[in-house]
């Protein structure tokens, strides 16, 4: 007696050459078991005597894209993917649906991932660094460790303190730049600074203002590296 | 023992030259440490640029002069705060000794005229409100 017969299988093996298209060669192929061999009966016909080639455009992938999305890249290794089909016919059709899906998979595939304006990939996982925001914080401890060496502050005071001297800064640009304008000049000097100060801050604190000035900028002006 | 002098001289004339060419490279020092003073020269010179409307015209001294000024006014309202905690015997200023501060001083309070937040208010009661009772 013939051994039986198992449920039939096909193997699909599929090759793919990467060069500027790609040919997919698929040759469908009814196996038979035998009990301890696999062997082909003499009364078998070879299925899928007609190969499809199916060129299919691919555009060049960076390494870095590899890595990122392994499934996206076409690999040139062969795969051989067995199924459980008991009709001939069927067995081409579903071969090129599958090969349909496996296109517009791929082309899902390129389209996921995300590129930037040079057609690289984005690099996931980076998150945006805080934009540090400008004040006077830093300085205002650094004069209050020259005051109070041993003295603290708390975060409500410093906020009121950088309110005071972006306040205060205000009010002396503003003035400087009224002054630059009456007088016709086109360059804010610290002459123009002076007299702001003079006019903002009242009495001896004027006066001390402007000596810390002074000082400030004879110390610039007479700096030798 | 000649070529060991040779290779000393040679290795110093080498050595005397590096030195000369990190003489002339300088290190760079930002006007805030030429001035002598801690608030920063840099970014108020820019900001008096972006401010004033000058066609961006602003001399270098402007910058250091409003920096220094700043910074008076800054070690001067600190001053006054540390003072006021120390004496409620506390070691961190709080704007309620901001407050105290600020109004405790004529020329200060003139100056600053707007709400500290958080400071409260000085503690004072008018004479006509106080009973004669009281004051037996």
């Amino acid at each position: 007696m013939a051994p039986k017969r198992a449920e039939k299988l096909v193997v699909r093996s599929t090759k793919k050459v990467v060069e500027s298209s790609v040919l997919v060669s698929v040759v469908g192929k009814r196996l038979t078991r035998g009990k301890k061999d696999t062997q082909t009966t003499d009364g078998e016909e070879e299925v899928g005597s007609q190969e499809h080639l199916v060129v299919i455009p691919i555009q060049e992938v960076t390494p870095q894209a590899q890595k990122d999305s392994p499934n996206s890249a076409i690999t040139t290794e062969n795969k051989a993917e067995q199924e459980n089909n008991t009709q001939d016919g069927g067995v081409e059709n579903n071969q090129e649906e599958e090969e349909e899906h496996e296109e517009v998979k791929e082309k899902k595939n390129k389209a996921k991932t995300p590129k930037g304006k040079n057609g690289k990939e984005k690099k996931r996982g980076r998150k945006k660094g805080r934009r540090s925001v400008e004040g006077y914080q830093r300085y205002v401890y650094r004069v209050l460790k020259q005051v109070h060496p041993e003295m603290g502050i708390s975060s409500k005071c410093m906020t009121v303190l950088n309110n005071l001297m972006n306040d205060m800064f205000e009010r002396l640009a503003f003035e400087a730049s009224k002054l630059k304008d009456y007088t016709g000049h086109m360059t804010l000097s610290s002459r123009e600074i002076q007299g702001a100060v003079r006019l903002v801050l009242p009495g001896e604190l004027g006066k001390h203002a402007i000596a810390e000035g002074v000082k400030a900028v004879n110390n610039y002006t007479s700096y030798d590296a | 023992m000649a070529g060991k002098g040779g290779k000393g001289l040679v290795a110093g004339k080498t050595t005397a030259a590096n030195k000369d060419k990190d003489k002339d490279k300088k290190r760079p020092v930002s006007r805030s440490s030429r001035a002598g003073i801690q608030f920063p020269v840099g970014r108020i010179h820019r900001q008096l640029k972006q401010r004033v409307q000058a066609n961006g015209r602003v001399g270098a001294t402007a910058a250091v002069y409003l920096a220094s000024i700043l910074e008076y006014l800054t070690a001067e309202v600190l001053e006054l705060a540390g003072n006021a905690s120390k004496d409620l015997k506390v070691k961190r200023i709080t704007p309620r000794h901001l407050q105290l501060a600020i109004r405790g001083d004529e020329e200060l309070d003139t100056l600053i005229k707007g709400t500290i937040a958080g400071g409260g208010v000085i503690p004072h009661i008018h004479k006509s409100l106080i009973n004669k009772a009281a004051k037996e």
